[in-house]
């Protein structure tokens, strides 16, 4: 279990999560869903550690993430940031190695099962065609892929990922949250940021709806009204139908 | 290919041997020059012999007289600038990584400015121990900048950057007023900072050796978590903790390359160059590029500071700008 005790941030005097309380289970897509400056980046930030909380706890299984090495928690929580923005040129599956690098020793050399992971995650966001590419002549998308792959071949119980199809065509948007999907039902914990509410509708176990900081309500998609959808967005919206199992919805 | 790629290709394997061993052999071909070359005219077999019977004194014969320059002279010079190369070079690879700009270089920090402010205060006021002002004047300059770019500085290395910028600005103005001010002196000012390795002896390579290996410990150490810093991936979300091993390595290479220029003075462009030569030929995997760094750093160090041996003892650094400066241009006028 990850989970969020009444944790306040604050970047500077600026407070962008104020007392909020989360938990992330074993098994689930957990959607966090909110407008620019809601505090859904720094919430996935804060939950792995990376950013600090000045009040409350996170917890990973049990222990509070403040009190453990970078190594530990990183074998535990992925995470994938909004923003790649790679320097060096390193190829593509160099990139992706590095996700194991928590499992590693400073001079241990990766073996099969590091191998085996960086290939499944190769082939799972289709990228062994640019598998020997730089990173820095990559796509916005086949570089949001490499990022997302690295995270996946890092192989954690729990994975943070910050708006994942962004940058990604609606084929390859899909195929991603078709591999979330899996993973949760591996029994993963993935968290993710997103704004298309009906990537959410169709693929979240949960949505967490946040504004200004504060957590308005986490529902099943099924229970998903207008009314948190407009609190959240500040905007009114409406339902048609079904596809694929789940509603449709859109900013009216 | 390095530890992350796991797809051999040959080519690149062979690439990576061959380079290696050439810049080895050329190494050890320019520092038996840099033994045989000179005023004193000593045989290559006698050379050897001498090396092998170590620095027992004879004095008064000519074997004594080769015995000096072998082992008083030429030996801790050349080991001084191999040093001050391969250290410069490897120092270069670490701050670019670190600081995730590629135009950092050892002196990005202020070092540099500082113990050019601190050699060139030394020879202003005539003070002895000029070797100790200088590497003075270098941590104080780096002190100045931690201080100024505070705790956000690890998290943000552009601010670590401008605060040596503006230090590195401030002391390039005092060194002026200095030699303004210094009338007879300001030539003796110029020629330490310009960097030479005439002055070279055995308590200079007693420290630019170990400090030269320190970093490339270091960095060879840690090649693992600087690549992941250099890629610029989340690296706190690898597991790096990202601003313990930014201050760690950059105070380490800062305090070697304070060691460098208080001995040698300010000598430019190995550090700058040498790690993007490398990177260009075999990529940025620092189990690859830190060690090709030291053999190339050495390698042209050696071979400036054999030119500036042979040019009357012209500035190695005027030598090592001359070379490295086109070399940089022409880098950057074939980068796509």
């Amino acid at each position: 279990m990850l989970a969020a005790r009444e944790i306040s941030v604050f970047y500077g005097d600026l407070q962008v999560i104020r007392r909020l309380s989360l938990e992330v289970r074993p098994g689930e897509v957990l959607a966090l869903m909110g407008p620019n400056g809601s505090g859904k980046s720094t919430l996935l930030s804060a939950l792995c550690g990376v950013v600090k909380n000045r009040t409350g706890e996170v917890l990973l299984e049990g222990r509070p993430v403040r009190d453990m090495d970078r190594r530990s928690v990183s074998r535990k929580i992925a995470y994938v940031p909004q923003q790649s923005a790679f320097i060096q040129a390193f190829r593509v599956e160099e990139i992706i190695l590095m996700g194991r690098s928590c499992w590693l020793g400073a001079f241990e050399r990766p073996g099969t099962a590091d191998r085996r992971r960086v290939e499944e995650a190769l082939a799972a966001l289709e990228l062994e065609k640019v598998r020997e590419k730089a990173v820095t002549e990559l796509s916005g998308g086949e570089a949001q892929r490499a990022c997302l792959a690295r995270a996946f071949a890092q192989d954690t119980p729990f994975c943070l990922f910050d708006e994942p199809t962004s940058s990604l065509d609606p084929r390859h948007a899909l195929l991603v949250m078709e591999k979330l999907a899996q993973l949760a039902r591996e029994g993963k914990g993935i968290v993710v940021a997103l704004h298309d509410v009906n990537l959410a509708l169709r693929y979240a176990s949960r949505m967490a709806f946040l504004r200004e900081g504060t957590l308005l309500g986490v529902l099943p998609p099924g229970e998903v009204d207008g009314r948190i959808l407009e609190s959240a967005f500040d905007v009114r919206w409406g339902f048609a139908g079904e596809a694929l199992g789940a509603r449709l919805a859109f900013p009216v | 290919m390095g530890e992350w790629a796991f797809v051999k290709n040959p080519r690149d394997k062979y690439r990576l041997v061959l380079m290696g061993f050439s810049l080895a052999v050329a190494l050890c071909a320019v520092l038996g020059f840099s033994l045989l070359a000179g005023d004193v005219s000593i045989a290559p077999r006698e050379v050897l012999s001498i090396l092998a019977s170590g620095p027992r004194e004879e004095a008064g014969s000519s074997a004594g007289l080769a015995r000096a320059v072998i082992w008083q002279v030429r030996l801790p010079r050349a080991l001084t600038a191999l040093a001050t190369g391969a250290g410069l070079a490897g120092c270069g690879v670490l701050f670019q990584a670190l600081l995730l700009n590629p135009l950092a270089e050892p002196y990005t920090l202020g070092v540099a400015s500082g113990a050019a402010f601190g050699a060139a205060a030394a020879i202003s006021f005539q003070l002895p121990f000029l070797t100790f002002w200088a590497f003075a004047g270098s941590l104080s300059a780096l002190g100045i900048v931690l201080v100024l770019g505070g705790r956000g500085a690890l998290r943000e290395p552009t601010r670590m950057i401008l605060a040596g910028v503006v230090v590195g600005s401030i002391l390039s103005a005092a060194i002026a007023l200095l030699k303004a001010l210094s009338g007879q002196m300001m030539g003796a000012i110029v020629l330490w900072i310009m960097g030479s390795f005439a002055g070279s002896d055995w308590t200079s390579a007693a420290w630019c050796l170990p400090a030269a290996l320190a970093v490339f410990s270091l960095g060879f150490g840690l090649h693992r978590d600087l690549d992941i810093v250099a890629s610029g991936s989340p690296a706190v979300a690898l597991g790096v903790d990202e601003p313990r091993l930014r201050l760690g390595l950059l105070l380490a290479s800062s305090l070697a390359t304070a060691v460098f220029v208080s001995f040698s003075g300010v000598v430019g462009f190995v550090g700058l160059v040498v790690p993007h030569l490398v990177r260009i030929s075999v990529g940025p995997n620092h189990l690859r590029v830190l060690p090709l760094s030291f053999l190339g750093g050495g390698l042209l160090m050696l071979m400036a500071d054999q030119a500036a041996r042979g040019l009357a003892e012209l500035p190695v650094g005027v030598i090592t700008a001359l070379v490295g400066g086109p070399v940089f241009c022409l880098l950057l006028w074939r980068r796509p």
